[in-house]
Order: C-alpha cells, then structure tokens, then sequence
C-alpha cells in the first residue's frame, strides 16, 4: 500500500506562502500592523500614559516635568517679549512631541489622528472596489451599450483631475452636509471623505478589472456555462467575480495609499476631517504655522503618512508578485 | 502713481507740482520713489526685510516668526495699539443667545488670557471685556464679565474666568444641551480661537462646533441673517478714530438689515434706550466733546450689560523695516504715512 501524496495546497495558500518568503512585504505588513495596532490604542494612550486631553485647547495650562512647573506656551527668549511658543519635544510621556498652537498633545493627536486617517483611507479603499468591481464587471461581461455608458462616464471622472474633483465635492458637502432622501450626513461625518475619495477613484479601478472581465468573458469556462444555460447574475458571481478578486487584492493596498494621500490633502485643506477631529492632514496644517519654531508638529504626521504610503506601496507590489500566476511559475522554472 | 500691475506692484512717485501748505495737513514727502511688490506671504516679506530687499511690510510679522524677529530683529520693530479687536458676535434673536443669561455666561467663561496668547502673548495683545477699545473716545477701562465682578460692579481689568458663575447662568436661562455652531474664518489665529470657543461652549453644557469657511466668505455669510448664524467670530477695525464707528456701526438698531450680506450688526441687536444714549453721544461730539465721551462711556457699559457680544482681545501691529529705514508713523487705524518714512 503506498501513502497518498498529500493534495497540492491551493492557490491562496500558495500565494500567502510566496507573500511569506517576500521579507520585503512582510517588514511593510509589520509596520503597517504596528501603527494600525499604536493608533487603535491612542485612548489609552492619552488617558493613562500621556495623561493629557488631545482635543481641549490646553494654551493657559502647564505641565510638570522633572519636578518643575512648565508653562504649556513658553515666552520667547527676546528683549522684546514678543510671542509665545509651544512646548517641544519632552522626552516623556505627556507631550512626547510637544504642543501644537493651541496647547495640544502632539503625540497624543498623531495617534488619534492616525485612527481617522487609516479608517478613511481603508474604507475608501473598500468601498472604491466595491464600486469599481461593479462598474467593471458590469462593462466588460454585458458590454454593448452597458459598456458604453459605464466606461463613457469613467472617462469623465477620469478627465477630471483627481484632487480638483474631490475638493469640488469636498467645499459642497462640508459646507451643507450631505442629504439624500431620508438619510443625513452631518458635515463634519467621515462618511463624507470616506465617500468623496472612494467615488474619485473608482475608474482608477475600475478599468483595469473591465479589461480583465473582457478576457474572461472569452474564457472557455465562461463560454461553457452560457452553452449550459447558467443564469448570467450566476456566471457573474461564481465564474467572473472569484477570477478578478486577485486583481482586487493587488488594487486594494495601492488604492490605501492613494486614499491616505488624498484624505491627508483635503484635511490639510480643511475640507477633509472637521476639528476638533484629527487627522494627519489636520495634524500637518496645525504644524505649517509653526514651522519656523516647531517643525516637529508638521514633520511627525508627515513621516507617518509616507512610512504608512511606502509600506502599502511595498505590500502591494508583494501582493502582486505573489498572486501572479505566470509569475510564480517563472520563479519555479 | 507711475505704475500699476494688480498682479505684481505698483510705483508712486514724488509730485512735482505738490507744495506744502500745512504741515499738519500733508506734509511733504522725503522719500522720491515708493516702490510696492504684491504676492509675498508674510512669512516671505520677514524673510525679505531680514534680507534687506524691502523696507516694510504690510502684514503682521506671523507668530510663528515673533520670537526670531524680536531677539535678532529688536531694533527694527515696531508695535502699535491699534483701534482692532477681536469678538464673537451673539445673535440675540434665536437660541440659544437670545437668552440674556446664556450670553453672559459666556462672557464670564471665555478665558480671555488663552485668546492672548493665540495673538502672541501679552507684549501684543490685551485682554478685552468691552466694546471699546484702547484709544478710542470714551474709552474708560471695564470689565464686568471677570471673577469677581459683574455689570453693576465692573472691575477695571479682566482677571479671570468665572466658569461657576457662567455655569450658574447657565442653567437659569434653561439653555444647557443646546447646539451651537460657530462660524469662524479659516485663518490660522481665528481657527484657535474658535476652537477655545469650542472648548469653553462644551465646559458649559453646550453642543458645541465649529464650521470654517475663507474670510473673504465668511464675513459676508455671517452678516446675512438668512443664515442663521448664532455666534460669529470675528474682528473690527476702526474706519476712523471714533466710539461710533464700533458702538453705532456694530451695535445701533440701524445697522441690522436683515437679509443683506451688508448688515454689520452681526448679533442683530437692537436696543432703542441704547440707540438714543448713543444718537445723544453723536450730537454732543459736536458741541461738548467731554459730554460726547461720557455718554459713550455709558453707551459701552449698558450695551455691556446686554452682552450682544463677546469681546475677546485687542491687539497690537508688531511691524518689520528694514535697518535703513526710520519715520514710521502709523495711524490709530492702522494707516502707514508712506511719504513720511525715511530711508538711508
């Protein structure tokens, strides 16, 4: 009797094994992980460790350090008096990266700016895909007029630039707030950036995954189920769908990062998060003017925003190396 | 004037045909040539008259640049009070500030020592409690919404916050739990300061927020009363020296036009015992200026009194020349005499 040579493992785990060998890719998913995992904590954060309210104005207020009372606002050192700066960079647990203009926790902001900014940019993402894996599927597998009307109106939103679209939408739906039918969305919801920026990037996605639908639809497995008759929502769901979802995945990390830049801008432009909510486009417009002073209020959210954008664009690029077929089977050969 | 490009400058020049006939009137320039670049941001004009490439700044140097400015820059400064401050205008006609309480609460409760430091600290700001200036005629220094004092007994200086008496209004005038929004300009100190509103409207029981927009949109949209506004943040500088040009322009019945982008009186108050003190204040300018002043000085306590506004800070211009330059003579309402400044 001769033991059984065990089943070939399937095509995800081959790819989540080949995604595992990329070091690369996982150092990027490391960092990612660390300071998703750092700003879900940033309650605790600011209640327990940094014992300061983040989003108070604190500019009459002082702390104490090494047994010594210290002034929140420090007065220059000048014969004139003239101005106040924010505290700097402590070294210790309440204002680790010193004060923003208004007395605030930088550090403590960061971290709950950081929640915004991830959340915004991942849902964007999601709901992008969502949107563009409808609109694509939908061009390429019905075609005809479908197609035409479907990839007319992405080649408007595309002919747009992207960051003029979404400041559009952004000044209309931040001054009003957003009303459709019964349901409101108050301006200062992150539903509103959340929307806005998903919307201004699907046909970015979306005419990628209509290019695949068209190949698949040629497909002979395709072809077969139309001659034996399957409904075509049922050919959509089991035969087109499971085959695009590789190109969702390698898209999703990639529309992160574009989402994360595009929230960042509209916040630093005001029109994105609304105070006193954070986020690290926020974060870096309290910081612009104190560049002179404290560079460090606009500094650390932009060191964040490109470590969190590199990371994503690396996970990304290991993503698509590991789910590409033809890929893996030239790294084999 | 030589030359005029409204997207780079412009060039006045000396008149030839100018002779003085009143010094006091218009005196006669010393400078031949002015030339004016358009287009830097303040932070470029410091940056420029450090560099000694321009001799004077329009703008405010920005806060961020005080500290440099005033250890490397000292002998080049100069600070003037000026007829400018800052305040929130209460809308007394819808909740929750058309309750008299609820409005002076908030004068007790905003910590008006946080607004001077969002203006650089007390070397260019002063706390302000009133609604006449430093300068301005019939100014008599009162606070009647500080620790310790009230409208009948004012005190001269502002001293402190009195959060438990503004809690106490608070909850007489049955106002807690209302939603408030503030309107406020995008701008960099506006945006602190509205935030500090923010923070105190919550410390009393309120739903506060704060909706930005460019100055250039705001000031016209809060004046409208189309729009609703409850509390607008915003500031006023004189046109010209008087107690008027901020009592009656900003306070009188008259001002108020409801639905027009042109209505200064932003808290669309009107009061006709007010008005009368103040048309009487007016027309004793003309025939007994001490009897003008008083009657304004008691025109700002009575509207004081019914607190259509938060005064928060007045300020002073803290003006950059550059080192070759001397005789810069800036009015009350922020008017530099350009033909009076001297340059080596």
């Amino acid at each position: 009797m001769t033991a059984e040579a065990p089943p070939p493992p399937g095509p995800w785990r081959q790819a989540m094994r080949g995604l595992a060998r990329n070091r690369a890719a996982m150092a990027a998913l490391a960092v990612l992980v660390l300071i998703t995992l750092s700003c879900v904590l940033a309650p605790l954060y600011a209640r327990d460790i940094a014992g300061t309210d983040p989003f108070t104005s604190n500019v009459a207020g002082s702390i104490t350090l090494d047994g010594h009372e210290v002034d929140i606002m420090q007065p220059n050192d000048n014969p004139l008096h003239l101005g106040l700066s924010p505290i700097g960079p402590t070294g210790h647990a309440a204002y680790l990266l010193g004060a923003d203009s208004q007395g605030r926790d930088v550090a403590a902001r960061m971290l709950y700016g950081g929640r915004n900014s991830l959340l915004i940019s991942s849902c964007a993402a999601v709901l992008c895909l969502i949107l563009a894996a409808a609109t694509g599927i939908a061009a390429g597998f019905f075609g005809g007029l479908v197609d035409a009307v479907l990839s007319r109106l992405m080649d408007i939103m595309w002919a747009v630039p992207v960051y003029l679209f979404a400041i559009s939408l952004s000044i209309v739906t931040v001054s009003q707030g957003l009303k459709l039918g019964p349901f409101v969305v108050e301006a200062d919801s992150l539903l509103i950036p959340i929307v806005i920026i998903a919307l201004v990037y699907v046909p970015y996605a979306a005419r990628p995954i209509r290019g695949r639908v068209l190949a698949l639809r040629q497909a002979e497995f395709v072809t077969a189920a139309r001659c034996l008759g399957v409904p075509r929502w049922r050919i959509v769901l089991f035969d087109i769908l499971p085959n695009v979802t590789t190109t969702l995945v390698v898209l999703g990390p990639l529309l992160m990062a574009l989402s994360l830049l595009a929230e960042s801008a509209l916040s630093f432009l005001s029109i994105g998060v609304q105070a006193p909510a954070a986020s690290w486009g926020t974060i870096i417009q309290d910081g612009e003017g104190l560049i002179y002073t404290r560079p460090m209020v606009a500094i650390a959210p932009g060191l964040a925003i490109v470590l969190v954008v590199l990371a994503l664009n690396i996970l990304g690029d290991g993503l698509r190396d590991a789910l590409d077929v033809r890929d893996a089977a030239r790294r084999s050969s | 004037m030589t030359r005029y490009d409204p997207a780079t400058g412009m060039v006045l020049e000396r008149n030839p045909y100018f002779r003085e006939w009143a010094h006091d009137a218009q005196p006669a320039g010393y400078v031949d040539a002015i030339q004016v670049t358009f287009g830097l941001d303040p932070e470029g004009e410091v940056t420029a008259i450090e560099n000694g490439q321009y001799d004077w700044m329009y703008e405010d140097v920005p806060l961020d640049r005080l500290g440099e400015v005033g250890s490397r820059y000292a002998g080049q400064v100069q600070i003037y009070t000026l007829l400018l401050y800052y305040y929130a205008a209460l809308n007394v006609r819808i909740p929750p500030f058309n309750s008299l309480k609820a409005r002076q609460a908030l004068n007790y409760a905003i910590n008006r020592h946080a607004m001077v430091i969002y203006h650089g600290g007390a070397a260019v700001a002063t706390p302000l409690c009133q609604l006449l200036p430093q300068g301005a005629p019939g100014y008599e220094p009162s606070c009647a919404y500080t620790k310790g004092a009230s409208p009948a007994h004012p005190l001269p200086q502002w001293q402190a916050p009195d959060l438990e008496e503004a809690r106490k209004l608070v909850r007489e005038s049955g106002t807690a739990g209302q939603k408030v929004t503030i309107i406020a300009p995008l701008e960099g100190r506006y945006a602190a300061m509205a935030m500090e509103l923010r923070s105190t409207l919550a410390s009393l029981g309120y739903e506060a927020s704060v909706r930005s927009m460019t100055q250039t949109v705001q000031f016209p949209y809060v004046q409208n009363s189309d729009n609703h506004v409850q509390l607008a943040l915003t500031g006023w500088n004189a046109d010209y020296p008087s107690a008027s040009t901020f009592l009656q322009t900003l306070f009188a019945c008259a001002s108020f036009r409801p639905h027009s982008d042109n209505s200064p009186n932003m808290s669309a108050f009107c009061n006709p015992d007010i008005d009368a003190l103040m048309n009487k204040a007016s027309a004793a300018a003309l025939t007994s200026p001490t009897e003008s002043m008083q009657r304004w000085t008691e025109a700002d306590r009575a509207l004081m009194a019914q607190a259509p506004a938060v005064p928060l800070v007045q300020i002073k211009r803290v003006s950059l020349l550059s080192k070759r330059t001397r005789n810069a003579i800036v009015t009350l309402n922020d008017e530099i005499l350009l033909s009076q400044l001297q340059v080596r």
